[in-house]
């Protein structure tokens, strides 16, 4: 199930990759690429985007511009689409570089942009573009020609007086399998550093032009019951990079803790999803596949708990404590420690691994890799019906979460941290599935499973406190006071141990309402 | 789809001028647009019934008997309600609703009914919770009188978004008699008027 677009809306498939500049002048010049490709034809692109003073489109999620290319103006509005490959776009002539309302398509795309007032819509950035662009032919070893047209761009971005250098590879799919862009990438980034790059040039436009930093949560999956094991894998998989990677920027800036988050919450769908359908995937696929994932959420985890304790566990401890010294200290530390964490988020999203993997995970998944070796086992739970599967998934991750947390009043810590884990999994799984089932019964379940999982969260707030204690003391930042600090971190590590003692009766009653809530899918299997 | 409800539960208001200039802005402004007049007057949909050929057209929906649908791809709808709405109506024509345009005129008899219907919208629980919006409109404005800074003064007060004050104007009557709305006429004075709607429109693109 490869073709996903579900309307025959005008759409553009697109890769984007960055580099140093020298590197990309010397791989445009050197035309070292397997397939036939005609010559270099350079363009001077002058675009101009347009939006409200409050960037009400951007909001929408849409990008508006004008470009001047030689002598003629065209008009592009786009959306946010996949976010990886597949973006909506409409295209019309204009006569100038100023924006025509009139000539968007009505209805659609028309409405996306609504109503504005004489005025209303201004420049935010532009951008001055040299674009020397090649197509190749390319064939993909099954009989079938892929036609890419891959451009260089080098330029800035403007906005009011700052300005960004611009320096890109596109990959646009004019004909073919959209993974031909992800094996030309790779192929690429073989002869020069490259780096996958998940923001647009709108993106990069807004934020020059003050926009915060862009985050997402998960999109909900939308299944159809129709659908086979290996659909669902598609899906799912598609779906959690879509977030990951949506993530990615602000994950990279620093200045919104949900951009890490978000970006981990989406990796730990995917890890969840490739450990809950195990079953599907070829063994050697799953081993590298999870490998991969496993590194690179493990490289956001301390960025992650850093600004949870910062923003969390922290604050509570020190507005009760006003006059206590320790706590403004422990900040410092913690925020020295924090910037750490997101130099190492940087350094890991720049390796060449990251990229590769990036590259090779968008090939799977374009090319249903999974279907290669897919012997025995991979193959029958591929061809499985998804509501065959879900119930399969759902049953056995519940039973296994009410077998952990058996006689859960009586549990000791570390066990309820196994409950707290198989939780989440869980919690993933009726996420992904639950649209195949009645909406009340998958939203009961959902609120009984989600209010257990924030009351035995805080056991989490206790360990994750004394780990970053730890690691604090094993790292002073330079010029602290280790006996302050030792004694702030004391401080609040009690508060939280105490936070956890005082909930136990909630949390009791949490596991026993979960527990005697009724499954929403069929059960027997 | 957005949504936009014109309620007060005192008549006279101004509720279906405001109703058929909204329609009318949206359509000139090339939105796919519906008038759902749940009022048994119908004043709103024989306004729509009026609209001339050659203008932006907006579709009428008869909605007194019943909350009904929009057609298939309407971007904008604007429902006029009626004055005398049953609690049970006011909930159903809110749920419909992205969000509530309440227009209020400055006299004192006004302001008591007003509150009386805030107070109510406060017991539905999306308005309760915020999750919809309530735009205060301030209409037939005369600028600089005890009436207009009274009412000024009560809008702020009420601790609901107080979005637009809207002058007084012959051009209302005029466009509602011909089927227009300020949006489909040419010349400076309607272009003036237009100024007025800046705010609250932009009011309603933002919930978009």
């Amino acid at each position: 199930m490869i073709e996903d677009r579900d309307d025959d809306s005008p759409s553009e498939v697109e890769l984007k990759l960055t580099g140093d500049p020298a590197a990309l002048k010397a791989l445009r010049e050197a035309g070292a690429l397997t397939g036939t490709s005609g010559r270099l034809v350079t363009h001077r692109l002058e675009s101009v985007y347009y939006d409200t003073p409050d960037h009400r489109l951007h909001r929408r999620k849409l990008a508006f511009r004008v470009r001047r290319k030689g002598r003629r103006f065209i008009q592009t509005l786009k959306d946010e689409g996949d976010g990886m490959l597949r973006r909506g776009e409409w295209e019309a002539p204009v006569a100038s570089l100023d924006p025509d309302l009139d000539a968007l398509p009505a209805p659609e795309p028309r409405h996306r942009v609504g109503l504005m007032f004489p005025g209303e819509l201004n420049p935010v950035f532009a951008s001055r573009i040299r674009r020397s662009s090649r197509v190749l032919k390319r064939s993909d070893g099954n009989g079938h020609e892929d036609e890419i047209e891959i451009a260089f761009d080098d330029g800035i971005v403007v906005a009011d007086d700052r300005s960004e250098p611009v320096a890109e590879l596109e990959l646009e799919l004019l004909h073919g399998s959209p993974k031909a862009l992800y094996d030309l990438a790779l192929e690429l980034t073989d002869l020069v550093p490259l780096k996958f790059e998940t923001r647009s040039k709108s993106a990069r436009g807004y934020a020059l032009a003050g926009a915060a930093p862009e985050w997402r949560k998960a999109v909900p999956l939308v299944l159809d019951r129709a659908a086979t094991g290996a659909d669902v894998l598609e899906a799912i998989v598609r779906n959690c990079m879509s977030h990951w990677l949506a993530n990615e920027a602000a994950a990279l800036d620093g200045s919104e803790p949900e951009g890490v988050h978000q970006m981990r919450v989406g990796l730990r769908r995917l890890r969840s999803a490739l450990s809950l359908l195990a079953k599907a995937i070829p063994a050697e696929q799953l081993s590298w596949l999870q490998g991969e994932t496993r590194w690179i959420a493990g490289s956001l985890g301390p960025a992650r708990d850093w600004d949870v304790f910062l923003a969390s566990l922290l604050p509570p401890v020190a507005a009760a404590r006003p006059d206590d010294s320790s706590l403004p200290a422990l900040r410092s530390a913690a925020e020295a420690m924090r910037a750490s964490a997101y130099d190492h988020v940087n350094a890991a999203i720049a390796t060449p691994r990251y990229t590769r993997f990036v590259l090779s995970l968008g090939a799977w998944l374009e090319g249903e890799g999974w279907r290669d070796g897919a012997t025995g086992k991979a193959a029958k739970w591929q061809a499985k019906s998804v509501v065959e599967l879900a119930d399969h998934v759902l049953g056995r991750q519940h039973r296994k979460v009410l077998k952990l947390g058996d006689d859960f009043a009586r549990l000791p810590t570390e066990q309820r941290h196994r409950v707290r884990i198989a939780l989440k999994k869980l919690r993933y799984a009726a996420e992904f599935f639950r649209g195949l089932y009645p909406k009340r019964r998958a939203l009961r379940y959902g609120t009984a499973l989600a209010g257990l999982q924030d009351s035995i969260g805080h056991l989490n707030d206790v360990a994750v406190a004394a780990r970053l204690m730890d690691e604090l003391n094993a790292e002073l930042p330079a010029g602290a006071d280790p006996a302050l600090l030792a004694r702030g971190a004391g401080t609040v590590i009690g508060w939280h141990e105490h936070g956890v003692t005082t909930l136990e009766p909630r949390l009791v009653a949490d596991w026993d309402a979960f527990a005697a809530t009724r499954p929403f899918w069929h059960q027997g299997g | 789809m957005l949504a936009v409800l014109v309620a007060n539960t005192k008549g006279g208001c101004g509720k279906t001028t405001i109703a058929t200039q909204l329609a009318g802005a949206f359509a000139k402004a090339g939105l796919i647009t519906a008038l759902a007049d749940a009022d048994r007057q119908h004043s709103s949909l024989e306004w729509t019934a009026r609209r001339p050929k050659e203008t932006a057209p907006v579709h009428g929906l008869d909605w007194v008997r019943d909350v009904g649908k929009a057609p298939r791809h309407t971007a904008r709808l604007i429902i006029d309600a009626p004055a005398a709405m049953r609690p049970k109506q006011a909930e159903a024509l809110v749920k419909m609703a992205d969000m509530i345009v309440l227009p209020v005129l400055p006299s004192a008899f006004d302001e008591a009914a007003t509150a009386r219907f805030l107070d109510h919208l406060e017991t539905i629980k999306p308005i309760r919770k915020n999750k919809k919006a309530v735009a205060l409109v301030g209409n037939r404005m005369r600028t600089r009188t005890r009436a207009a800074a009274r009412l000024d003064q009560y809008l702020v007060v009420q601790g609901h978004q107080v979005v637009t004050r809207l002058r007084d104007s012959a051009l209302y009557s005029d466009t509602a008699a011909r089927g227009l709305s300020l949006f489909d006429l040419r010349g400076q004075r309607a272009e003036n008027m237009r100024e007025d709607w800046r705010a609250l429109l932009t009011f309603i693109e933002n919930a978009a």
